[in-house]
């Protein structure tokens, strides 16, 4: 929209902006510039020039000169800081709201107005509203702060919500200028950190703040390239100094206002965020050093109550009294557990059936509380799972080989004997799943370290360089007992020179190729492709790429040469009029994406009534990676020119979804439809989609269904919606699923406690499987989404006798925190979710179809449908009323789930009845033979000639 | 203050809600003394008769706009026919944005106000001027969402100076997608009846178009597995739409003919509202639906599908109406079969039903527009 031009200065504009800057002329407009497009127009601009040496003073007054609204104030002398430029633009704005800018950042289009009006709406003494951290270097948004500014809020005090705290900015937030006078608040001057000290005299003393959930402020910043420096670190000390200072000021200002009790929450922050931030630099130090900033730190930290302490995580509570011991060892590596991953650096010792972080400072039992890390779990991590701390101790260049000496921590004594060790290290580009492994024969284990050389041919371990993905990642990988541990390179960055390594170019070599050496920002060893003259990547940079990474596999194969979509749906119809070829069968499940479900239990019903005998080629379907799928039977990637002609040439369909529009079936082949799912939601043309589609689209659909030959049906149910909705009158197959026949008959517990074994979960301990199902309305939306649990509380509560599994819908994706691993683990991309159900004791979802299929085994459901109303509201609308039939209980917040697991079996007797009731109505078919049912029915008894019996 | 307002559509002409809430709105404003321009994009198909209107009224293509071609690729861009008539659809595009921008530029001081996601696109391209921009939705958060118009909303509308939705609850969705301009605003009633029915007529009145998405044959099934329940009571359902003779065929092999009829478009739809006792709302989909707030100014008691946040911006179960789950028939037979035999409740919920659809009034929505056309010239 062009810029809307102003009719003269306001004579009493409703907000003044206040922008300050500092020899930035660059941004300076830029900022400005979003104050004026404000969709609040009564507003008027003092920009303060800071003494600027660039032209910045002079960029201000052109811009006065463009626009009536904008004031310029230069001062004479330059303050240093934020805040002289502040005050003094707060000493010129007339009107009765206030705000702030700096010139290297911008305000969204609506902020001005939104805050205002909230502020009017309100009477707020401050408003703040929602900040976007945006990462120029990274190339990366991310929201700031989320929890806070989730919704709509007003608060009586900053008691009401002392997180409050975590937003020490003033740069999102609009002040009521009466309120600042009539307190005398101004920003502090001659100190930095100024906004954590003006926002907390502002929330000790404002009797409203009020919250928006717009996004105000886009908080633009540059990682500097060079931050692990040594130019950097000089000021590292000083800027630590400085933030003790202005919390020491906080402190005081808190005690003489009444706000005392404040500071416990004000600590919580200066714990949870601001000390890990200058932790880190002390490894490169001198001792002298390290003992001024401990002595620093340590000083402050005997501030911090233990109140606070009670609100952090236990690896944090660790940490302070460790400063507080002047012990910068051990301190550090509770900073590799909290900065660097989860790093388990230290040495875990057990001891009375306890676990400690350390072995030193466990003299008094007050002592052993603070170091007991029992509950986190560390020590029930399966072999596979547990952090083998890796750390380089020297690393040499020699050509192209890369000579490699370091320690693995011996974890709680994971690597004794019994069980034979193993040792290798592979190089993983991460643009692909495959990597080169090389075994690693000199090392050698003494008691808590086993140490190891390494030499790493770079040239041959590379292979071929990648074409789109230039990151490279280099793993140690140690075997006991047929589980294979994985664990990074850590090193210290000082080790790491960034000299290009020559390797073999790509074009068969032709081409030069190099690798250069970085350190991720999890300090982590890893290799960049470079050429010639490419400088030192850093590791800002490097990860920016690898993000592009993913982005780039899916773009390599959807355009690569040769790949017309409409060319080989001619060269199909061509391929139909070839003669069927007899006994093949065509597998698919969810469009290729897996080895599972009813297409894999009738493929291996097939195979163990004899694939010879019956006379069957079977071929399986994968859409990109072949895990999973059994290496003894042909594979065809979906979509490729072999998939098109063996569906033409095929005897047999057997899918469960529906293989893609352009295959219509022909008539010699029998299509065998599974589905995938029982309905709750109303589909077909029950759906609002295609009830209000055009008549051509509803045509499409039943020309889809009108190909199957077969459906398998588990229950009536089905039958009365399903079927009915999608107005398919073919025949029915009323037998059941094959994917639920293992549910239905069960399974040994030999076969349990392998699976358990194989997923790396435990068998002490009761496993609760998390299904739920996909969430509609999310899918088109910006949220990404967010794992409904409270993992904390649920591992406090439950973590004795619980392990999650935790499976969502494979279109929603989330990161499971490694921070979790021995109380929950991410399933959610095992192929087959009926061996979940298998090992599980208990499923938990929401409106899932899984309820159906898990019904079969007679094990306690727990629906947990924290969003009900609008899931039933939405549009579409279910067929059943979940409460009504739930044959379990149905709960609504996070903290009735964990009791609903807690008291799991006593709840069994009192819905028994329901359950049945359940069994009777969702599955009335299933017998436990499905299967079996499906190949005696079609690939049995078929005529010499292969026809078909449909 | 008086302003220059231009109410933009993609037609003024059919016989739409749309275009019904245009006029309706474009007669509050007139009356109100702005200056008034109602502009379509282009003619309907098949127009409806809207009479005389005092207010300036103007179609912007006369003819309709020639399409863009779909032969994209390469292929297209070679190929003559194609590129001519590329080159005649962008020229009629720019040439009646330009006549928009002509328009806009008479203006003084006021607002464009764009009722529908199409007409936007001409309303993005054209100057505005001095003009401030108002989008205004009249359909759900979950109907964009689920329709081809998301990817054009996102595009179009987080720049304009409001985002008007129907409801507070779609206003939070939108919000929530990071839309930081959305602002609420009600269609207004257009009659708000000087007496409310005594409701003594055994009557339960449905009125809206016959076509599937206003759910009448559920309407149909739940009023037939009661009517033995209530003798005296009858069904009228006002309206044309092309599921007449299915409707009517349903009636019959119900065995209800008499008991459930459909007499057509009402002449005066207030006087048989008031005529009625209970209003019966059977959607399947709906935006904000105000023949539902139609039958609430009128004092009547009603029942309703919860079909979208709309209804709920309405009634309020259990204070001045029943609401039920969405397509579910025996709660609506349920429901209607309370209001027929409790006249107590009735009144209770037919006095409320009057006394909270006041909001819908048109001076309380005219006063709502005064109060947002001084938001944005803040």
């Amino acid at each position: 929209m062009p810029r809307r031009t102003v009719p003269g200065p306001p004579s009493a504009p409703d907000v003044s902006v206040v922008v300050i800057g500092y020899n930035d002329r660059a941004n300076l407009p830029n900022a400005v510039r979003s104050v004026l497009d404000q969709t609040l127009r009564n507003l008027e601009v003092i920009v303060v020039d800071d003494c600027s040496t660039d032209g910045s003073g002079e960029v201000a007054e052109e811009l006065a000169r463009e626009d009536p609204r904008v004031t310029v104030l230069r001062l004479p002398e330059n303050s240093g800081g934020c805040s002289r430029p502040r005050n003094a633009g707060l000493d010129l704005a007339r009107a009765p709201f206030v705000m702030f800018l700096d010139s290297d950042d911008v305000y969204e289009r609506h902020a001005c107005k939104n805050l205002l009006i909230e502020a009017e709406r309100t009477g707020a003494d401050v408003v703040a509203g929602r900040v976007v951290r945006v990462n120029l270097t990274r190339d990366k948004e991310s929201l700031w702060a989320k929890d806070l500014f989730g919704a709509r809020a007003v608060y009586h005090g900053v008691r009401d919500n002392p997180m409050i705290f975590f937003d020490p900015l003033s740069t999102n937030k609009i002040y009521r200028r009466e309120f600042l006078d009539r307190h005398g608040i101004r920003f502090p001057e001659g100190v930095h950190y100024e906004d954590s000290l003006f926002s907390t005299k502002v929330y000790c003393l404002a009797e409203t703040i009020a919250i928006i959930p717009n996004l105000v402020y886009l908080w633009r910043v540059v990682e500097d390239a060079e931050e692990l420096s040594i130019t950097q670190r000089r000021y590292e000390f000083e800027n630590f100094r400085d933030r003790v200072a202005v919390h020491r000021m906080m402190d005081t200002f808190l005690r003489e206002h009444g706000g005392a009790d404040l500071k416990v929450y004000k600590d919580f922050k200066f714990v949870r965020h601001d000390l890990k931030l200058y932790l880190s630099d002390l490894a490169h130090r001198d001792e002298e050093y390290q003992h001024k900033f401990m002595r620093l730190a340590a000083d402050y930290c005997a501030t911090i109550s233990d109140e606070t302490l009670a609100m952090v995580y236990p690896l944090e509570r660790i940490c302070v009294h460790l400063i507080r011991r002047l012990d910068v060892a051990e301190t550090l590596r509770t900073v590799d557990y909290l900065r660097y991953g989860f790093k388990l650096s230290t040495d875990l010792v057990e001891r009375d059936g306890k676990v400690y972080w350390t072995a030193k400072y466990l003299d008094t039992p007050e002592d052993r509380a603070v170091m007991d890390v029992t509950e986190m779990g560390f020590h029930r991590l399966p072999f596979s799972r547990i952090d083998l701390h890796n750390q380089v101790t020297s690393a040499r260049v020699v050509g192209s080989r890369l000579h490699l000496e370091g320690s693995v921590v011996n974890q709680l004594g994971r690597l004794d004997p019994p069980g034979k060790l193993s040792l290798s290290v592979s190089l993983r580009n991460r643009g692909r799943p495959s990597r080169r492994t090389h075994r690693v024969d000199d090392w050698t284990l003494a008691g808590n370290r086993l140490h190891y050389r390494v030499v790493v041919d770079l040239s041959r371990a590379v292979g071929a360089l990648d074409a789109q993905v230039p990151l490279w990642d280099l793993r140690l990988e140690i075997t006991k007992d047929g589980a294979t541990n994985v664990t990074p390179f850590s090193i210290d960055p000082a080790m790491v020179s960034g000299h290009p390594i020559r390797v073999r170019g790509r074009l068969g070599g032709l081409a030069p190729g190099y690798l250069v050496p970085f350190v991720t920002p999890r300090l982590n060893l890893g290799f960049q492709q470079g050429d010639d003259t490419t400088v030192t990547q850093v590791a800002g940079q490097a990860n920016r790429l690898g993000i592009r990474a993913r982005m780039s596999v899916r773009w390599r194969s959807s355009k690569a040469v040769g790949n017309n979509p409409a060319l080989k749906a001619l060269a199909y119809k061509a391929f139909r009029r070839l003669p069927v070829k007899k006994g093949l069968v065509v597998f698919e499940s969810h469009l290729g994406k897996q080895y599972s479900d009813s297409p894999r239990y009738i493929y291996e019903a097939a195979v163990a009534a004899g694939l010879d005998r019956l006379g069957l080629d079977p071929v399986w379907s994968y859409a990109r990676r072949t895990e999973g799928f059994p290496t003894d039977v042909r594979l065809v990637r979906r979509e490729s020119w072999r998939y098109h002609l063996d569906l033409a040439r095929a005897e047999f369909w057997v899918d469960n979804q529906g293989f893609p529009r352009v295959f219509g079936r022909r008539r010699e082949t029998t299509y065998i439809q599974t589905w995938h799912g029982t309905p709750l939601k109303r589909m077909g043309f029950d759906s609002p989609a295609l009830e209000r589609a055009s008549a051509s689209v509803r045509r499409q659909h039943k020309a889809m269904m009108r190909r199957w030959s077969a459906l398998l049906v588990p229950s009536e149910y089905f039958v009365e919606t399903f079927v009915k909705s999608y107005g398919y009158d073919g025949e029915l197959v009323r037998h059941g699923l094959p994917r639920n026949d293992l549910l239905v008959r069960g399974v040994d517990d030999d076969w349990v406690e392998a699976k358990k074994r194989e997923l790396g979960l435990p068998t002490d301990r009761r496993l609760v499987l998390y299904c739920p199902t996909f969430r509609d309305r999310a899918r088109r939306l910006e949220t990404p989404y967010e794992l409904p649990l409270d993992l904390e509380q649920m591992r406090r509560a439950l973590g004795d006798d619980v392990h999650l599994m935790l499976r969502t819908h494979y279109l929603d994706t989330f990161r499971l925190s490694a921070r979790f691993a021995p109380f929950a683990t991410d399933v959610s991309r095992h192929h087959d979710v009926t061996e979940l159900m298998l090992i599980a004791d208990v499923l938990v979802t929401d409106y899932s179809s899984v309820m159906f299929d898990f019904a079969n085994t007679g094990k306690p459901m727990v629906f947990y449908t924290y969003d009900y109303e609008d899931y039933v509201r939405d549009e579409r609308g279910t067929y059943i009323d979940l409460p009504d039939v739930a044959p379990g209980p149905v709960v609504l917040t996070n903290d009735e789930l964990t009791a609903a697991l807690a008291r799991v079996d006593d709840d069994v007797e009192g819905y028994r009845d329901r359950y049945a009731a359940f069994r009777e109505r969702f599955c009335s078919y299933e017998t436990g033979h499905a299967a079996e049912h499906v190949v005696k029915e079609f690939f049995e008894g078929r005529s010499l000639d292969g026809r078909a019996g449909s | 203050m008086t302003r220059d307002v231009f109410l933009v559509a993609n037609n003024l002409e059919e016989l739409g809600g749309v275009q019904r809430v245009t006029h309706n709105l474009a007669m509050m404003l007139h009356e109100r003394g702005h200056r008034v321009t109602v502009i379509g994009i282009q003619h309907a198909t098949q127009p409806h008769d809207y009479g005389d209107r005092p207010y300036r009224w103007l179609v912007l293509n006369e003819e309709p706009e020639p399409p863009m071609p779909k032969e994209a690729g390469l292929r297209g861009r070679l190929d003559p026919r194609v590129r001519a008539a590329r080159a005649a659809h962008l020229a009629a595009r720019k040439a009646a944005v330009g006549r928009l921008s002509a328009l806009f530029a008479e203006a003084d001081t006021g607002a464009v106000v764009c009722m529908q996601v199409w007409a936007m696109a001409w309303v993005a391209a054209a100057k505005t001027g001095h003009l401030h921009v108002i989008g205004m939705s009249h359909e759900s958060f979950d109907a964009t969402l689920g329709s081809t118009r998301w990817e054009r909303v996102q595009q179009l509308y987080r720049d304009v100076d409001v985002l008007l939705l129907l409801t507070e609850h779609d206003a939070s969705r939108f919000e929530l997608e990071g839309f930081n301009n959305v602002g609420v605003m009600h269609n207004s009633l257009s009659f708000y009846p000087a007496a409310a029915s005594d409701l003594s007529a055994k009557v339960v009145v449905a009125a809206g178009r016959l076509a599937s998405e206003k759910g009448y044959d559920r309407l149909i099934d739940a009023f037939g597995s009661i009517a033995d329940r209530h003798p005296e009571w009858v069904l009228k359902i006002f309206g044309e739409g092309p599921l007449r003779g299915r409707l009517e065929k349903q009636v019959e092999s119900l065995g209800l003919t008499g008991r459930v009829r459909l007499p057509g478009l009402a002449g005066d739809i207030e006087t048989e509202l008031v005529a009625s006792s209970v209003f019966a709302l059977s959607s399947i989909h709906e935006g904000l639906p105000m023949a539902l707030a139609e039958g609430m100014a009128c004092g009547l008691a009603c029942v309703a599908f919860d079909c979208a946040p709309g209804v709920r911006e309405i009634v309020t179960d259990g204070v001045d109406g029943i609401v039920v789950p969405p397509r579910n028939v025996p709660a609506l037979a349920e429901g209607l079969s309370r209001l027929m035999a409790d006249e107590d409740l009735r009144r209770a919920y037919g006095a409320a039903a009057r006394q909270s659809v006041r909001r819908f009034a048109p001076d309380a929505v005219l006063a709502g527009w005064e109060r947002l056309f001084d938001l944005v010239d803040r």
